[in-house]
């Protein structure tokens, strides 16, 4: 039976996680008292145990240190929770994944705004605005894997319920509101079972799903009084929240400085969002190019192309000399474009490969938004662009035009005159 | 009435307090002793077991308890009835269209004796279904593949089979 103390604020989902399994458990866990989120956990002493200064931590009684709700909530765990079988707990961890992966991102980026633990600004509105979409994906991932199953993995409850719930839980507080949840009855039911049993009633207290969404602004203020009110209905378990009921509004403001990098992380999803829009609609311009012949959409990229937010550049293999097989290297091309996945939205690029087998180069002209070199934006996108050189075309002079025609429609010879052999379009 | 005896002998068993002298005739209401007292109809006879077994299946409170009681009920009433294809049809739409929105049928978060009761007098008819009604009540078949898996409630029933890979073609993402 594990014991120790966990480290947390009160009200800390990623706590909860560690709670319920004990709960389940009947491990022997104590709150830290007087622990000042912001304070405690930037302390020497605090740091010395955990470097990373985040919560929940946990202190093992007999002296040991681990940090992350899921891994705590793992130690904590009895056999039941940790799964039965290899193949259980393999799929355990699959769910924590997409925990972490697919709910709480968008989660975060819809709540936090809300709930005022981050300003709420037109970068968050769109977040939030891009989350509402990335969430119904996720749940309905997980309602038609409810559909037929009581719970995530086997047919008991485990970690992955544990986790999935937690990271659902505000959401399901504060912003799915009935007609939102509506189309996910498996994923409804699912929660609701969760929440009700007893070992999740005894960290949680009664949960009340969301009957109006709540919204960022002005709503975020009766927001946070509701949550208060709920606070006081609830049950207090917590012996930290007993002792520190004051202090509760400063916590939750304390909540921005660590919390806020996870809300914004959608936002980094598309690291293009941060330029201007421009006019050029890449989308329409792909579907041109995808449809009709290379003599219609070349100008129509012409007549559309937005010269103020867009730039054109011209990317060379720098190791040319190691191409060997042509199908090897236009799997090089391939992968990168995969590697580069979310820059599709703002980006279109045709790469060709010159000449044949063990004597072949490849370059390509690309398109994208800004005027930047676009791989530094994210570092997801910095795997392959070392392996090219990168020169931005002047987007208004005629060696350009007659550059983007020859690459987009597939023909002409490289510079040193080998023959056009395959092209790859990034769209 | 038909027989409910041997449902009853199964909750008596699972909850370990014996029961004897279980007198069912046509025109007359079901008795039986529990512990030298004899009492008669079935919800008196089973909530009778379940406060002497101190079960957790008894319900939290007054809400689920007289959940359970409607849905004791319901079984005695419909669901031990059931033989004709309509009766059958019938009773499994209307817990399907239940047990979608619940995981179990009396209680939001736990399992009661109405779902025991319900796993053992459906048993044989779920038994019967083949896979594809098994796919049309999919919440129904959820739920019992669930209830199912504690060998307690089971004692020697037999394991009803609702993996349906072979059905991917016919109902792709519904396999279990």
């Amino acid at each position: 039976m594990a014991a120790g103390t966990l480290y947390t604020y009160p009200d800390n989902f990623r706590a909860a996680k560690a709670l319920i399994a004990a709960q389940y458990a009947k491990g022997n866990v104590k709150l830290a008292p007087n622990f000042v989120f912001g304070e405690t956990n930037k302390t020497k002493d605090f740091l010395k145990k955990f470097p990373t200064g985040k919560v929940p931590a946990f202190e093992t009684s007999d002296g040991k240190y681990l940090e992350d709700g899921n891994a705590i909530a793992y130690y904590l765990a009895n056999d039941q929770l940790k799964g039965k079988s290899e193949f259980d707990k393999a799929q355990i961890l699959q769910w924590i994944g997409f925990a972490e992966g697919q709910i709480l991102p968008p989660a975060c980026a819809w709540v936090f705004p809300v709930l005022g633990v981050v300003k709420s600004s037109p970068i968050s509105n769109e977040a939030s605005a891009r989350a509402k979409d990335d969430l119904k994906a996720a749940l309905t991932v997980l309602n038609s894997h409810l559909l037929t199953r009581t719970y995530l993995v086997g047919e008991r409850i485990t970690l992955a319920d544990i986790a999935v719930a937690c990271n659902i839980l505000n959401a399901y507080k504060f912003v799915l509101d009935p007609e939102y949840r509506k189309p996910f009855v498996n994923v409804n039911r699912w929660f609701n079972t969760l929440v009700n049993q007893p070992q999740f009633k005894a960290v949680l207290g009664a949960v009340e799903l969301c009957s109006k969404a709540a919204v960022s602004g002005v709503a975020a203020g009766d927001n946070k009084n509701k949550k208060k009110e709920e606070k006081k209905k609830q049950p207090q378990q917590q012996a930290a929240k007993k002792e520190q009921p004051k202090k509760e509004k400063e916590v939750e403001e304390e909540m921005d400085a660590a919390d806020a990098a996870l809300a914004m992380e959608p936002k980094s999803k598309d690291p293009f969002d941060l330029l201007p829009k421009g006019t050029w609609n890449v989308d329409d311009f792909k579907r041109c190019y995808s449809n009709e012949d290379e003599t219609k959409s070349i100008p129509y990229f012409w007549e559309k192309f937005d010269h103020d937010n867009y730039s054109i550049w011209f990317g060379e293999y720098k190791y040319n000399e190691e191409l060997a097989k042509v199908f090897m290297s236009c799997n090089l091309i391939t992968g990168m474009f995969q590697r580069l996945d979310k820059m599709r939205k703002a980006c279109f690029a045709s790469v060709c490969l010159f000449g044949e087998d063990n004597n072949s180069t490849i370059s390509g002209i690309w398109v994208w938004k800004g005027q930047d070199l676009a791989f530094t934006l994210s570092p997801d996108w910095q795997i392959d662009y070392e392996t090219y050189d990168w020169k931005k075309l002047d987007s208004k002079s005629e060696e350009t035009k007659k550059l983007v025609a020859q690459y987009f429609s597939w023909t002409g010879t490289d510079k040193q005159g080998r023959k056009f052999n395959q092209g790859k379009i990034f769209k | 009435m038909s027989a409910t005896t041997p449902f009853l002998q199964k909750v008596s068993k699972l909850l370990k307090v014996p029961i004897s002298n279980i007198i069912q005739a046509p025109g007359l209401v079901i008795s039986c002793t529990i512990n030298g007292k004899t009492f008669s109809g079935t919800l008196n006879i089973i909530s009778t077991l379940l406060t002497a077994s101190k079960s957790n299946l008894a319900g939290k409170d007054d809400l689920e308890k007289l959940q359970i009681y409607q849905w004791i009920e319901y079984a005695m009433v419909y669901a031990v009835q059931c033989n004709s294809v309509h009766n059958i049809q019938q009773i499994l739409t209307e817990l399907n269209s239940v047990l979608a929105e619940r995981t179990f049928i009396a209680s939001y978060g736990n399992i009661t004796i109405a779902d025991v009761l319900l796993y053992y007098i459906l048993h044989g008819l779920m038994e019967s279904l083949v896979y594809l009604e098994k796919e049309k009540f999919i919440h129904v078949s959820r739920w019992f593949n669930n209830i199912q898996q504690d060998s307690n409630i089971r004692q020697n029933n037999k394991i009803i089979d609702f993996r349906s890979n072979f059905l991917v073609n016919l109902a792709p993402a519904r396999h279990f």
